[in-house]
């Protein structure tokens, strides 16, 4: 009985999930231009005109352009608060925490309109390093996480095997922490790119027409002309993502405890 | 001079007092045991010995150098860790290198100091194996190699035979021995287990709630214990309580004549190490006492008695056992000599 509850809510919430995207998705291959169903035949067209057209182009990359500076930036910053975090004693590590990861706390709206007015007063209203600072504060939080966690799991005598050793503290973390918490960083970097990479709400209120991202097009493509162009740039985020995560399920079978 | 000097040092964990003046002094190449029961401060004065624990008042001289606030990787001394601490990452090959490295040895210079640890350890076919494809003996040899190949001035060993079973720690005792030996290091070794203690030790000190009670060699330790709780912990002891008084000690069970005449009159306590009762004869001028079998443990080349007096206090005593051991509640008689017993 219990089991069959299961099933029925596991099949109920998948298909509350996945239909909305399954039946737009193939509009993606409408012969004609209108977002609407029947199709009328099946074309590659759409594909065609993202690919060529500047506009779309452009976009993506810039998107990939920011997703990487975040990455790069967020992995330094939660990588030094993760690192310098185990350093200290419990009860500042119980603040400090709290501090890192209050952006994942605070409306991303309140963040956007917090930047838009900051970085128009400082003339980095629409730039690249613009985008890429905001985009690392959503991050830093999560790459934060990822690599505390992976740092907490590591065997405290390594350390101090390695100090006993003769290895200075730099050596140590070269040669014993960062390979064993390299997982963390890489779950992390992760992370930082798929924030980034289809973030909307900061993105609006700080990016130029020419630093626009893929999402911020999407959205204003979507008030603009309705196409199956829109449809096509959503498959292949959702690609991207999808890439992403099986990416992630990867390095978390790698970063399991292997039995001998 | 003492190569290692601990000077009365005290250890303070907020208000709980981990070690309260500890001073132990250290010839060069002897091999000293720490022995306790757990929670008495053995790995506490080894993190302190290590550097990764400040003190709380006292000094470490190495040498007749201070060298309390010197960091850990400044120390040179090795240190085998109780769950051996190996870098998963590495290979047994690099761990053992691994202290070579951070030193800047050559390339050809590490290999044959690698090599030489993997032979006197007897690993060298296992050189390329990760430490989990390794055994738990294995491990702990790796571990051993790793904290001797940069030849550290002084080597720490903490309960490193504890997560092994009996005959293999009997074996790595041997082998731990013989290293020692050959190689002429200082090693200060932490364990609970007297029986490991005596075995490898030229010294034990016995610890006991953060204070070090008595640091002797292992036949001082055993024949004139300091205290009740070195004649308790290390070996096998019937420990009675009474009174000296005029040249004899009195117990509810019996009385006897001291043979010295320096026991001062008070409360004191009577040991009898078991080996040293005899089980159904007596010779002239022993206390003598009747009781009954009340359990015994059948060894093979001996029996353990356990004996129990009128009075209800049961007495521990050996008996040959080629005819099969006494059945319980057999009536019988033991007897000791008064110059074997000692009194605290
Ligand atoms: N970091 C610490 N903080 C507080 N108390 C500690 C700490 N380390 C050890 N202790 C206490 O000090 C005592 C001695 O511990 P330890 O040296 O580990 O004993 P042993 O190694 O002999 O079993 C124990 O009571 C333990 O609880
Ligand atoms: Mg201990």
């Amino acid at each position: 009985m219990s089991r069959a509850i299961f099933w029925v809510s596991t099949v109920l919430a998948l298909l509350f999930l996945v239909v909305p995207l399954a039946l737009v998705m193939p509009l993606a291959f409408n012969g004609s231009s209108f977002l609407t169903y029947p199709m009328e035949g099946f074309s590659l067209k759409w594909f065609e005109e993202v690919f060529t057209e500047g506009n779309w182009v452009r976009a993506f990359g810039n998107s990939l352009k920011v997703a990487l500076g975040t990455t790069a930036v967020a992995l330094v910053i939660g990588g030094l608060a993760a690192t310098g975090l185990m350093l200290t004693g419990r009860w500042l590590q119980i603040v400090l925490t709290g501090l890192f990861v209050s952006p994942m706390i605070v409306p991303s709206i309140v963040i956007g309109v917090a930047f838009a007015y900051s970085f128009g007063r400082m003339g980095l209203s629409g730039s690249y390093a613009g985008l890429v600072l905001s985009h690392s504060i959503l991050a830093a939080p999560l790459v934060f996480l990822s690599i505390l966690t992976s740092l907490r799991g590591l065997d405290p005598d390594l350390d101090l095997a390695a100090a006993s050793l003769g290895a200075s503290r730099g050596q140590r973390f070269r040669h014993v922490t960062l390979p064993l918490a390299a997982p963390g960083f890489a779950a992390g970097a992760l992370f930082a790119f798929t924030t980034s990479f289809d973030e909307v709400v900061v993105a609006l209120f700080v990016a130029s027409p020419d630093s626009l991202t893929l999402p911020v097009a999407l959205f204003a493509g979507l008030r603009d002309r309705l196409q199956p162009t829109l449809v096509v740039v959503a498959l292949l985020l959702s690609l991207i993502s999808f890439a992403f995560l099986w990416l992630m399920a990867r390095l978390q079978r790698l970063n399991a405890p292997q039995k001998p | 001079m003492a190569f290692i000097d601990i000077r009365t040092i005290d250890k303070f964990y907020g208000s709980f007092q981990a070690l309260s003046e500890v001073s132990l002094s250290i010839p060069k190449g002897a091999f000293v045991t720490l022995l306790g029961p757990s929670g008495s401060g053995k790995t506490t004065l080894l993190k302190i010995l290590a550097g990764f624990e400040g003190v709380s008042a006292g000094q470490i001289l190495l040498d007749g150098r201070d060298i309390t606030a010197l960091k850990p990787e400044a120390r040179n001394f090795g240190l085998v860790f109780q769950g051996y601490a190996l870098f998963p990452h590495m290979s047994v090959f690099d761990n053992i290198a691994y202290p070579l490295k951070v030193r800047r040895k050559g390339r050809g210079e590490i290999a044959a100091r690698v090599e030489a640890m993997l032979d006197l350890v007897q690993l060298r076919p296992f050189a390329r194996r990760k430490p989990q494809e390794l055994s738990g003996g294995q491990q702990q040899r790796v571990a051993l190699a790793r904290a001797l190949v940069f030849q550290p001035d002084l080597l720490l060993l903490d309960e490193p035979m504890s997560a092994l079973d009996k005959k293999l720690r009997v074996d790595l005792q041997d082998q731990l021995r013989d290293i020692h030996q050959r190689l002429g290091t200082t090693f200060i070794n932490v364990t609970h287990d007297q029986e490991e203690a005596m075995h490898m030790s030229d010294r034990i000190a016995v610890m006991n709630l953060g204070r070090i009670e008595q640091y002797d060699m292992a036949h001082t330790l055993y024949r004139r214990p300091a205290s009740r709780f070195v004649a308790d912990f290390v070996g096998k002891s019937n420990i009675f309580a009474g009174t000296v008084e005029g040249g004899a000690f009195a117990t509810e069970e019996f009385r006897m004549a001291l043979p010295a005449d320096g026991a001062r009159p008070g409360a004191a306590e009577l040991v009898i190490r078991p080996e040293d009762i005899r089980l159904g004869a007596a010779v002239a001028g022993d206390v003598v006492l009747a009781g009954s079998v009340a359990a015994s443990t059948y060894s093979g080349d001996r029996a353990l008695y356990s004996i129990a007096l009128p009075g209800g206090r049961v007495m521990l005593t050996y008996g040959s056992a080629r005819d099969g051991a006494l059945e319980p509640g057999a009536p019988v008689q033991i007897a000791f000599d008064a110059r074997d017993g000692i009194l605290i």
